[in-house]
């Protein structure tokens, strides 16, 4: 099997991925296009077969008559016709196997969703914060490829715990940029996240498949979790989180602003 | 981004070493575990036209012990010292089960440096001669009074920590010398040692820490202190004013002494520090407060840590 990710010279035009719509908006094109594909197959069987196209079943790699279990054809000899004896293709039809179709979703918008749960430490002296249980319970639908959806989660959510906590673009008063280089621009690494837990909560979708998506779920959530989590432990001391990153040192400043 | 050109230079010994740099000048920069220095030659911070490389330098490597019938530190009588070679790296500190038990402020502190793929590579001399201020070894030799060996072409010196760290990323080693080894004296009696640093992230440079080291008499009443501070000045620090009011007095349970208590002796330890650094992880005064919460968790741990001694 030979893969090729992100290749404009082999793909159609199209605009990208986007907004959690690859994956419902694949299904759909997956299955006009299969469809069609599917149309000719059975186009193609009932001719060769000499029944009505209603009666053709597809199955094991072969197209049968539905009831005659001995009258059936198999993809490869249908493939064979399509391309090399265009004499035996019905009427109308046209000579190769391939299709290609667009899908327009009957639902302009598929809301996926997720909650992001997680509890934390602050110490007040150094204003360090240490991330303790993280839970994330999500619905994408029925899940496609379940390690693809725990690894999507986990890869937003360690980028939104970073966006609360790490990453900081500073500038100084004129203008330079103080983070140039991966010393200064803070990346939450695999020692400082927690082990993410999570759940999966499958409604249906209005779309084909009712898959929803999932790209969404873990950088939306996890900035207001964080946030939220260090808002509730520094409430005792009446503190109001107004700015991000919260570093260790913008924790201690806004604990010491409460006083 | 890549270095600018150099000519790599790879002698055996100290003296071939010390001999292309008494040749080249200030265009030559001695490279051991090159931890620092090849990211800064990475960012074109630092330029030179000639790399000096230790690396095979078998003579550089290694730890012995120094037997000094006269007890150096003048306390607990046997204690001797510890002689470990500047190229011996971080690593090999970490695995000694004898440096953890001869020098164990050094062996406490030896985790905190970045990640074990950096101690593998990184060297004791190369922290000490690069002497960033938030490094560990320069904060624990300057705690433990150590003693740096430099060879030049014109000969051997001995140069004690609290002459060696001159300013920022600047030591008492010249353009023409190497360090060669540094020798830490060995704590014997009821001592407690402690190093605690708080960092960003787990490897980083600590914005401030603390190495504590303290030896008490059988009433718990303190007979010898250091105190090495990291990341709260242009060098490391030693804590004069927090190890005078410790001196001599008697520890509690808590790690408090007659009217001072251990927070008090962490605010102690940096009220005297003049030259805090401020940065876009912290400004001077957070990492005063941080470096105090440091020296009382230090402090703490070392202290009790003796008291059971």
């Amino acid at each position: 099997v030979r893969t090729v990710q992100g290749d404009t010279a082999v793909t159609p035009f199209g605009a990208g991925t986007g907004g959690s719509r690859s994956g419902s908006m694949l299904a759909g094109a997956v299955r006009e296009t299969a469809s069609l594909l599917r149309a000719k197959l059975v186009a193609i069987a009932a001719h060769q077969l000499e029944a009505s196209p209603d009666d053709i079943e597809l199955g094991e790699s072969l197209a049968r008559v539905r009831g005659t279990p001995t009258a059936a054809v198999s993809l490869a000899r249908i493939a064979d016709i399509a391309y090399f004896k265009p004499h035996k293709l019905p009427p109308g039809i046209d000579v190769g196997l391939e299709a290609s179709a667009r899908y327009r979703a009957e639902s302009p918008t598929i809301w996926a969703n997720a909650t992001h749960l997680c509890t934390c430490e602050v110490d007040v002296t150094t204003g360090a914060v240490a991330l303790g249980r993280y839970i994330v319970s999500e619905d994408c639908g029925p899940m496609i490829n379940p390690n693809v959806v725990e690894g999507q989660i986990a890869g937003g959510s360690v980028q939104g715990i970073g966006g609360a906590l790490f990453e900081h673009l500073a500038y100084d008063e004129d203008g330079n940029p103080l983070a140039t280089t991966f010393m200064d621009y803070l990346l939450p690494t695999s020692t400082d996240v927690p082990v993410i837990e999570y759940g999966h909560i499958e409604t249906q979708a209005p779309g084909p498949g009712g898959f929803k998506g999932v790209g969404e779920g873990g950088a939306i959530g996890a900035p207001p979790a964080v946030v939220n989590a260090v808002a509730d432990a520094l409430a005792p001391l009446g503190v109001e989180i107004t700015r991000l990153p919260l570093t260790p040192a913008a924790i201690v400043d806004l604990i010491e602003s409460a006083r | 981004m890549k270095p600018a050109p150099f000519d790599h230079h790879a002698p055996t010994t100290a003296e071939e070493a010390v001999g292309l740099l008494a040749e080249l000048g200030d265009t030559a920069k001695l490279i051991a575990g090159g931890q620092s220095l090849v990211p800064m030659l990475a960012l074109r911070l630092a330029v030179f036209e000639h790399l000096v490389d230790l690396g095979r330098v078998e003579g550089l490597r290694g730890v012995e012990h120094v037997e000094h019938v006269d007890g150096v530190g003048g306390v607990g009588g046997v204690g001797g010292s510890v002689r470990i070679g500047a190229a011996t790296t971080q690593s090999t500190v970490e695995r000694s089960a004898d440096l953890a038990t001869a020098v164990p402020l050094l062996a406490r502190a030896t985790p905190l440096i970045g990640h074990f793929q950096i101690r593998n590579r990184g060297t004791v001399g190369g922290s000490l001669a690069h002497a960033d201020p938030a490094a560990e070894y320069p904060a624990v030799a300057l705690a433990l009074d150590a003693e740096m060996e430099i060879l030049s072409t014109g000969g051997r010196r001995s140069v004690p920590a609290s002459e060696f760290f001159d300013g920022l990323w600047s030591t008492a080693v010249g353009d023409d010398e190497l360090l060669t080894a540094v020798t830490f004296p060995v704590w014997t009696g009821r001592c407690g040692f402690a190093v605690r640093e708080f960092a960003r992230r787990h490897g980083d440079f600590a914005i401030a820490g603390a190495a504590v080291a303290v030896e008490l008499g059988e009433d718990d009443v303190v007979r010898r202190c250091a105190v090495g501070l990291l990341g709260l000045g242009p060098t490391p620090e030693r804590a004069i004013a927090a190890e005078g009011a410790l001196l001599g007095q008697e520890v509690d349970d808590v790690g408090g002494v007659p009217g001072i208590d251990a927070d008090e002796i962490g605010r102690l330890a940096v009220s005297t520090l003049d030259a805090v650094p401020s940065d876009l992880h912290g400004s001077a005064d957070y990492r005063r407060r941080v470096g105090a919460a440091m020296v009382t968790s230090a402090w703490r741990a070392a202290s009790e840590e003796a008291r059971r001694g």
